[in-house]
């Protein structure tokens, strides 16, 4: 498909998106809007999977949205609920989330940007917004005055579910996707078996191109809850309030580049390190 | 001239579209209990919505994102959902108050009782958020809600005494027979009254609808630093003359039907009817705002579309936010409870859930992968921060001093 022309911008601003060369994903990227070309909400992004090249690196494979996405993100009992009730309300007999391919990723910037728009998205992925349409059709449609006769209605999905949209991404080994949430809070266990803080963050490089962007290195902190707030990057300054008190929440912020990373259990939460390095500003973009 | 024209409509709106319900009934019952020794805490609540209006109009300006996406983004799910739940919570009360007020200014004027207005109230305002131009209406309701100003007018016609107004400012303590715990119960009572959040979500949702870009951000400080402490003035004009006229005699107001009762004293007839058109047009409007709000803080948490410009079915999630909140204020008002105590409540609630939205708009206000070179100067992090600290101790007073005061009595 070709890059469709940039219309008139009506619900975001109007610079060209770019990709940066690095990307904290839990700080810039997990909860961020995601908007399609353009500017119209689309979703949040729940989640990322994650999924291993030939070379065994992580590269990013899909933004995951929707309460299947996000429930396990809840935890507790409320996260069991909402994935539960979310199952229940699919008709397929083994839903997944929603995964919008990393390859549509168009720029990073306060807000995901995605190059197709919302009706080739409704197109390609059509569980992407069930919620909306079905309250649309039922709820909203009936009401005098809603719009409904002011549309032609192409943002309906086709019969035919999963026109593909052409994206750049690589074909990955099938099957070894995993979500970025089941690294965040990891524990992180040295060779000697002592404990080394949870994983706090996964940072990416890469681009451009989301689908381009591997996991260069874990970013560690004593405790898994709660996150920095972005006060572990130099260019996050004041107030000195409020980064005082997150360093003194999160002391001993440590950093595992990738070649210290010895094997990943994904199923127990346990990442095994050869070392952790301190967390300083000056970590190379490898 | 277009412009001036512009710049002078936005801060009208903002004078009349700071006072709702809950500034008039909590500054009117201070006012004929404490007299004028409470002013203090509305002019640190003007200077505090000042600050947080400020950033977040900032944010919403450069980054293109409006609150309770970046809330979200910054506290993650688990607590960002909690403190969606709570500020919401806080918002429909004030939703529900909004109404109920509403209600009891008709009330006033037709004598035909408030519960049978509620239906035809909420029926109006759900047209209003689901069909019309919603500029249009705020600016209308803005400006009649300037007719508020008869209170100001009002305290001048009484011709009280000034040095003994004053005097009552500069003692800042309950007077003789009044408890500390109650002085500060009022005090986190007003201080929630000038810095309701949904007043936040409101305007920044605003600005990122209407596409705020760095050139607004003079036009948007221009509205915030001169139309808030304006209202703010109001407020006060509110206070002084249930402190005047109530004050002495010893009468404590608790229904809303006595709040113009000093205007007659002062100003005739023809200033309660002024007064009347001002309470129904400040609560109107504000219950606009809040049901929005209701919807933009849902609709951003989960990354909806919303929005009052764009038509219905294309948010339709967010507008059957909007009609269910507006159904459900309407169940609790037909309960009878009194629109009065309800927004008692929702103005120590809104003291309550304030730090959870100030701490990530501060946070993102210094962020400049979002604000570039717009990051808080000095000043604004100093003020920033002094105000985190005001806002966490009287959110933190809040509740004990709810309990211990048995809800101010």
């Amino acid at each position: 498909m070709a890059e469709p022309g940039r219309r008139a911008d009506h619900e975001s601003h109007t610079r060209r998106p770019q990709f940066r060369r690095q990307y904290d994903a839990g700080l810039h990227l997990l909860d961020r809007q995601i908007v399609d070309r353009d500017g119209i909400p689309v979703a949040k992004v729940d989640d990322l999977e994650l999924a291993p090249r030939a070379d065994g690196r992580l590269v990013v494979a899909a933004l995951l949205v929707g309460p299947g996405a996000v429930g396990a993100r809840l935890g507790g009992r409320l996260g069991r609920w909402t994935v539960a009730i979310w199952r229940r309300l699919r008709s397929d007999a083994d839903p997944a989330p929603t995964r919008i391919d990393a390859g549509l990723v168009g720029g990073i910037e306060s807000a995901v940007h995605l190059r197709p728009s919302l009706v080739e998205l409704r197109r390609t992925y059509p569980h992407l917004d069930g919620l909306e349409r079905w309250m649309r059709r039922y709820v909203v449609d009936p009401i005098p005055g809603s719009g409904h006769a002011d549309d032609e209605r192409t943002d309906e999905p086709t019969t035919d579910p999963g026109i593909p949209l052409a994206t750049d991404a690589p074909v990955l080994p099938a099957g070894g996707g995993r979500r970025l949430s089941s690294l965040l809070g990891a524990r992180v266990v040295l060779p000697d078996g002592r404990d080394a803080g949870r994983v706090n963050d996964v940072r990416l490089t890469g681009g451009p191109g989301l689908q381009t962007y591997v996991v260069e290195a874990l970013v560690t902190a004593t405790r898994a809850e709660g996150s920095m707030l972005g006060y572990d990057r130099r260019a996050v300054r004041g107030p000195w309030l409020v980064r005082v008190l997150v360093a003194a929440t999160h002391r001993d912020a440590g950093y595992v580049p990738w070649r210290a990373v010895r094997l990943i259990d994904w199923d127990a939460g346990c990442v095994e390190a050869d070392r952790v390095d301190p967390l300083t500003d000056e970590h190379p973009a490898s | 001239m277009k412009k001036i024209f512009g710049v002078a409509l936005g801060i009208l709106t903002a004078i009349g579209g700071f006072v709702d319900i809950g500034d008039l009934v909590t500054n009117a019952l201070v006012g004929s209990r404490f007299g004028l020794a409470l002013a203090w805490v509305v002019v640190l609540g003007v200077i505090g919505i000042i600050l947080f209006a400020e950033m977040s109009g900032r944010v919403a300006a450069i980054s293109g994102r409006a609150t309770f996406d970046l809330v979200r983004e910054r506290l993650g799910p688990r607590v960002g959902l909690a403190n969606l739940v709570a500020s919401m919570g806080v918002t429909l009360l004030t939703f529900i108050a909004e109404i109920g007020g509403v209600a009891l200014a008709i009330e006033i004027a037709t004598s035909v009782n408030e519960v049978l207005w509620v239906p035809v109230v909420a029926a109006a305002l759900w047209i209003v958020l689901w069909r019309v131009r919603f500029a249009v209406l705020e600016n209308v309701f803005g400006l009649l809600g300037l007719s508020l100003i008869v209170f100001a007018v009002a305290l001048w016609k009484l011709d009280p005494d000034w040095g003994g107004l004053w005097q009552q400012v500069t003692t800042p303590r309950p007077r003789p027979g009044e408890t500390w715990t109650a002085y500060a119960y009022y005090a986190v009572a007003l201080f929630g009254a000038a810095l309701t959040p949904y007043e936040v979500f409101f305007f920044s949702s605003g600005g990122v609808e209407e596409r705020w870009t760095a050139k607004d951000l003079g036009t948007m400080r221009l509205n915030v630093f001169l139309g808030f402490p304006l209202g703010g003035l109001l407020s006060l004009a509110v206070a002084a003359v249930t402190a005047v006229v109530f004050l002495p005699v010893g009468v404590q107001v608790d229904a809303l039907s006595q709040v113009p009762l000093p205007i007659a004293q002062g100003v005739g007839k023809i200033g309660v009817a002024i007064a009347l058109l001002g309470f129904f047009a400040a609560t109107f409007g504000a219950a606009c705002e809040t049901g929005l709000s209701v919807g933009y803080s849902i609709a951003q948490f989960f990354g909806w579309r919303w929005g009052k410009f764009v038509a219905p079915r294309q948010a339709a999630r967010f507008h059957v936010v909007i009609l269910l909140s507006t159904v459900l204020a309407v169940a609790v008002l037909l309960t009878t409870v009194d629109p009065v105590a309800v927004t008692e409540y929702s103005v120590v609630f809104s003291a309550l859930a304030l730090p959870l939205t100030y701490l990530p708009i501060l946070v993102i206000a210094n962020d400049p992968d979002y604000m570039g070179d717009r990051v808080n100067g000095r000043l604004a992090n100093v003020l920033g921060s002094v105000f985190l600290v005001v806002i966490v101790v009287v959110s933190a007073a809040a509740i004990p001093l709810m309990i211990i005061t048995r809800g101010g009595q």
